[in-house]
Order: C-alpha cells, then structure tokens, then sequence
C-alpha cells in the first residue's frame, strides 16, 4: 500500500513541502486540496518520480505502474487524438478508443492532429489517455482544468466512473470538483 | 496527419516560393547582356545553353558521366547522413562520445574543400574522391543539426514518456521523429547543396572518367563556353530534383512511422 512518510522539499530557501505525510487507500480516490503555489505538483512530481524529495519516503510507489494527467496537457503536437490516447495503451483497439472518446464528446477528432485541437479538448485527450493506460496508481493533476461548465459535469462524471475502484491520487483546488469526483479521503495541503 | 511541429506559415511559403516571372525576367536579362556582349566565348545565351543540353542528352556518355557522378556523390551524401544521425543520437546520450568527436566537426567544417581535395587525392583514387569529399562536407552539417535537434526536444513530453514508461522505440517514433525532423530537414537541404558544389569541385580536380566533373574540365581545357553553361545547368537540376525527392521521401517514412505509433 503506497505510504507518503514525513516528505519535505525546497527550492533553495523556499521551503515547498513541510514533513508531508499521507496513507493512499488502494482502491480509492484521494483527493488533494490546496491554494495554487501550495506545493500539489511539487508532491505529485515528487510521488510520480520525476523529482526527488530532500527528506521522507514514499514507499511502495516506486515500483508501481503508474499513469497521469498532468497540469499541462503534454501531448504530440504532430499525432492524431488518437494516435496520442494510443501511445500508452497500444493494446487497445481503435473501435475501443473510439467508444470512449465519444463518451466525452471527442467524437469525429480521432484523426485531428493535438496542434488543432481546442483547449478543452486537448485536456480531455489527455485525461483519457491516462484513464486508459494500463496502471496501478493514476495521478490527476487539476484534470478538468480550462473545461465549461457543461463539459466539465460530464467528464468529471466519467472519469469519476472510470476511476471506480482504482488507486487515484487527484489533485485540485476546487472544492466542488473534489465533491463531484467523490473521493474517500480528502487532504488539504495548506495544514500540511 | 502532420509531419512537422513547425507548420510552415502561407506567408513563409511564399517568401520561399520561386516565381516563373521572376525566373523569366532573370533569362531575358541574360539573353540580351549575351546579345549585347555578342561572344559566346564569353557569355553564351540561355537559348544555346538549352539547345547544348539537348545535344548532350543525345548521347550516351552524357547519361553516363551523371549516373556514375550521382552514384558517388549521393554514396556520400547518404553515408554522411547515416553515420551522423547515428553518432549524433549516441552523443545525445554520451558526453564523452560529444567531447570526442567535437574537434573533428570543428576542424572538418573549418577546413576549406580544396585542401581537403588535395590532402585526400594523395590518400584515396580519384575515382572515389568525390564520395569522400561528399561524405565530408555532409556528415558535420547532418550530425551538429540533428544533435541540436535532440537536444530541443520537449523535456516535459520525455517526462510524460518516463511516467507512462513508454518503451524507448514508440518515444523513438511518437517523439523523437517529429520534433528532430525540421532540424534534420534543414539539415538535409544545406546538406545537400554542399555536396553537390564539392563533389564537382572534387571530380573537376580528381578527373575521374565518365564523370560530370570530367566534362566541365574538358569544357574549360577547350573553351567551351556552351557546355561549361549546359553541364552546371544539368548539375543545378539534379540537386535541385534530388532534394526535392529526397525530402519527400523523408516525409513520406515519418509520416508511416508516426502511423505505426
């Protein structure tokens, strides 16, 4: 079970991360909350192994698969919606991914290179992309980001959906968002 | 599905576009100094020109010298470009690889193309000077761009391919390919060009038989104004055609490479 023990991080004298700990329930969404600046990414990089921490441990994480939306949508400019979904999931079939698309409304853009795509859409090709990648934790990293109200309902109604009975670690800073993805467990980062 | 991450503005096609009149223009210039000059000897006139390459096209030492000139010389090209995508992708991953090979690019790219004509005419046949002096003039320019062009690619998308641990040859392919193409591309097209001008410039000096570089030291042995003119307008248009192929072949691959995902 991952286990986030006593994390602390600084950027030269800017201390981002005091003596952080946190208990992930396998299974489950745990939801992260904070002002913007708090520190949600750095301990997000830091559990996804892209940064290091200059004290604690994160046991168990290492070693798991894991699958993410980032804070930007990161995806390949010159590939298709499709092509970028398929690049962490090449198992699945083009009819499967089709169906999902289509269940957020990214119908008809599968072959529409990312560098076309609207904002909105962009967040939600990538949001996909990680709900479908095979993996054992999933990280979500303020995912419905620069989505209207209406779309946001409804992807946030499928992720929520999608992430049922698996290991999420979602990060946010709207309550309301936290309240809709229903998360088991939520852990403000202001108190540290 | 595009190629490139630098789409080309519809403003930069046009700046980068030939137009017919301006090219028409050009000639006409040309045909009325020569008219005016009067002595073919000194500037022959655009129609000769046309009509000495429609004679030398007649016979089969003309398809001959191009074939055997264009083998070597694209041999070069092509071993030029292997060898420095190669290296240039090792490098990115080896500093000392880097450190290494930085003084042979410095010096091979500073070092003026007679010299090297001459130094390696004493070491290699003359028959085979041009692919050499070919691979030269190539390999540096293809290595130091495409080098530039890995280490330009988008740290936050490796990122993305570290967390999802995509394996290295879909990075190679999803990644990789589109965004160090337009360094490659550029690469290729000032690549190209060298080669052309050098390996003539080799062939001119070595005087290999049947071959472009040995008609045009014929043409300037007996003052042939009119096929000096037809043999330098023949080898514009093979590079100038040879590029062009050869850039849409590249797209071409990307583009089935991407398809593969």
């Amino acid at each position: 079970m991952p286990e986030i023990i006593n994390i602390s991080k600084s950027y030269g004298e800017h201390r981002v991360l005091e003596q952080f700990s946190l208990h992930i329930q396998e299974g489950e969404t745990t939801c992260i909350m904070g002002r913007s600046g708090c520190g949600k990414t750095t301990l997000l990089r830091i559990l996804m192994g892209l940064e290091t921490a200059d004290e604690g441990e994160t046991g168990g994480l290492p070693s798991m698969k894991k699958s993410a939306v980032f804070q930007e949508d990161r995806l390949c400019e010159n590939l298709s919606a499709m092509a970028n979904i398929r690049l962490t999931c090449p198992e699945r079939t083009a009819e499967e991914i089709r169906n999902e698309m289509k269940k957020i409304d990214l119908g008809g853009c599968e072959n529409q290179p990312a560098h076309e795509l609207s904002g909105g859409m962009r967040r939600r090709v990538a949001l996909l992309r990680a709900l479908l990648a095979p993996c054992q934790i999933l990280f979500l990293d303020e995912p419905f980001k620069g989505l209207d109200d209406e779309t946001r309902r409804k992807t946030i109604a499928y992720t929520k959906e999608a992430c049922r009975g698996r290991t999420v670690l979602f990060v946010t800073h709207d309550e309301k968002e936290a309240e809709l993805m229903g998360a088991a467990k939520v852990v403000s980062l202001d108190e540290g | 599905m595009m190629t490139s991450t630098t789409p080309e503005s519809k403003e930069g096609k046009r700046k980068g576009k030939i137009r017919l009149w301006a090219v028409l223009v050009w000639l006409a210039v040309w045909q009325l100094v020569s008219m005016w000059i009067g002595q073919e000897i000194l500037l022959v006139s655009p129609v000769t020109v046309v009509c000495t390459v429609v004679k030398l096209a007649a016979t089969a030492e003309f398809w001959l010298s191009i074939a055997s000139s264009m083998i070597r010389i694209v041999g070069g090209f092509l071993l030029g470009v292997i060898l420095g995508v190669v290296l240039a992708g090792l490098s990115a991953a080896s500093v000392r690889l880097r450190e290494f090979l930085l003084p042979f690019i410095v010096t091979v790219k500073s070092i003026p193309v007679a010299s090297f004509v001459i130094l390696v005419l004493i070491w290699v046949s003359s028959r085979n000077l041009s692919v050499l002096i070919s691979f030269l003039m190539v390999f540096p320019v293809i290595y130091t761009n495409v080098l530039d062009g890995i280490s330009q690619v988008d740290r936050k998308l490796l990122e993305m391919a570290r967390v999802f641990e995509i394996p290295f040859g879909r990075q190679l392919r999803s990644i990789y390919v589109s965004q160090v193409l337009p360094y490659f591309r550029a690469g290729c097209s000032l690549a190209l060009g060298l080669c052309w001008k050098a390996g003539v410039a080799a062939e001119v000096i070595g005087i290999p038989q049947n071959s472009i570089g040995e008609n045009l030291y014929n043409a300037k042995i007996y003052l042939d104004t009119p096929a000096l003119f037809a043999w330098t307008l023949v080898i514009i248009c093979i590079s100038v055609l040879f590029e062009k192929g050869f850039l849409k072949a590249i797209g071409y691959c990307v583009r089935r490479l991407e398809q593969r995902g």
